[in-house]
């Protein structure tokens, strides 16, 4: 499901990803629900809603864990035991670059790379105009090839 | 590091398969959310229609009693007591009220019947009951609920009851 993917790459959270997808989906159900079928998709209102949950969450948990030193990502993935199989070192090390890049870089990019998204529809989730996507997907694209610089899969093969 | 090699980096990062979990949670949250009961969604709706939703059950209320009224004034004319039980009536008499022809013609004309009524003499007052127009549901409806009304302000009666007779 895009959306959980989305949630959980914004996160590095499985239980918080579940919790925000259940609680956008409810979200239409509401009387107070801001969903405009005239001005957007519901693919669109939906991975907006997901966004701005994952922002709320993703920030408390950011100050609680700064609070005692912890680093979010693996600390919040250590939860899911599924996530404990699965997950490669490799995969600890992508998921820590994607996070410390800027938020709205992160956005960007996992709409673009993991979920496929024009780069147009980005711009209504997150409100943006198609130049600052174009230019935040680019950014975020370069500070990754530099963090990521070691892992490449060229150097793996040479190594 | 090229744009490819990056791609295929990040493709490494995997998210983990859709919990089952989650699905069963958002059909139950869908399935109670339109259960029939006050949940704060349904309370907010009840306030937002609530102002129209007083003025018709209002209406309605008035239009039941209006109702009720004419019919138990209509089948049981004689049942007032009931309604007002401090009023004792013996006898009623029932009247025809007449209209004569136009030419001063004393012959009584059925179809000039202007009024039935149904009343009681108090203190050499007559207390009307009952009214009837015939052909007129509506008027007869109207004086009915007003007889009614008028009634139930009459103090107790005393036991001789005249008796009034055909006009």
């Amino acid at each position: 499901m895009p959306l959980f993917r989305f949630a959980y790459r914004l996160t590095g959270s499985v239980a918080d990803a579940e919790d925000i997808v259940q609680e956008c989906f409810l979200e239409l159900l509401r009387p107070a629900c801001s969903y405009d079928p005239g001005r957007t998709s519901v693919r669109t209102y939906l991975f907006g809603v997901v966004r701005n949950q994952s922002l709320k969450r993703w920030r408390k948990n950011d100050l609680a864990e700064e609070d005692v030193g912890g680093d979010s990502m693996p600390a919040r993935h250590d939860r899911s035991p599924e996530g404990e199989v699965l997950r490669t070192e490799l995969e600890d090390v992508i998921a820590r670059a994607v996070k410390q890049l800027p938020e709205t870089q992160r956005e960007v990019l996992i709409l673009a790379h993991y979920e496929q998204m024009p780069l147009a529809e980005i711009g209504r989730v997150m409100a943006l105009d198609l130049g600052a996507v174009k230019s935040r997907l680019q950014r975020a694209r370069a500070s990754l090839k530099e963090t990521l610089a070691a892992y490449a899969p060229g150097l793996e093969r040479r190594r | 590091m090229n744009d490819t090699e990056l791609d295929e980096l990040l493709d490494k990062w995997s998210a983990p398969p859709t919990p089952v979990s989650l699905r069963e949670n958002v059909r139950s949250g869908f399935a109670a959310s339109v259960e029939p009961r006050t949940s704060p969604s349904m309370q907010h709706w009840i306030a937002a229609f609530m102002p129209s939703a007083r003025k018709r059950l209002v209406a309605a209320a008035i239009l039941g009693a209006g109702a009720f009224l004419l019919i138990v004034t209509q089948a049981f004319p004689q049942m007032l007591r009931l309604v007002s039980p401090a009023v004792h009536i013996p006898y009623t008499v029932d009247s025809e009220f007449l209209r004569y022809g136009d030419n001063g013609s004393s012959s009584i004309q059925p179809h000039r019947i202007q009024m039935y009524s149904r009343s009681y003499n108090l203190n050499g007052r007559e207390i009307m009951l009952s009214r009837s127009l015939p052909g007129n549901p509506f008027g007869t409806a109207l004086r009915q609920v007003l007889d009614l009304l008028a009634n139930r302000q009459q103090p107790l009666p005393p036991d001789n009851v005249f008796f009034h007779g055909q006009r």
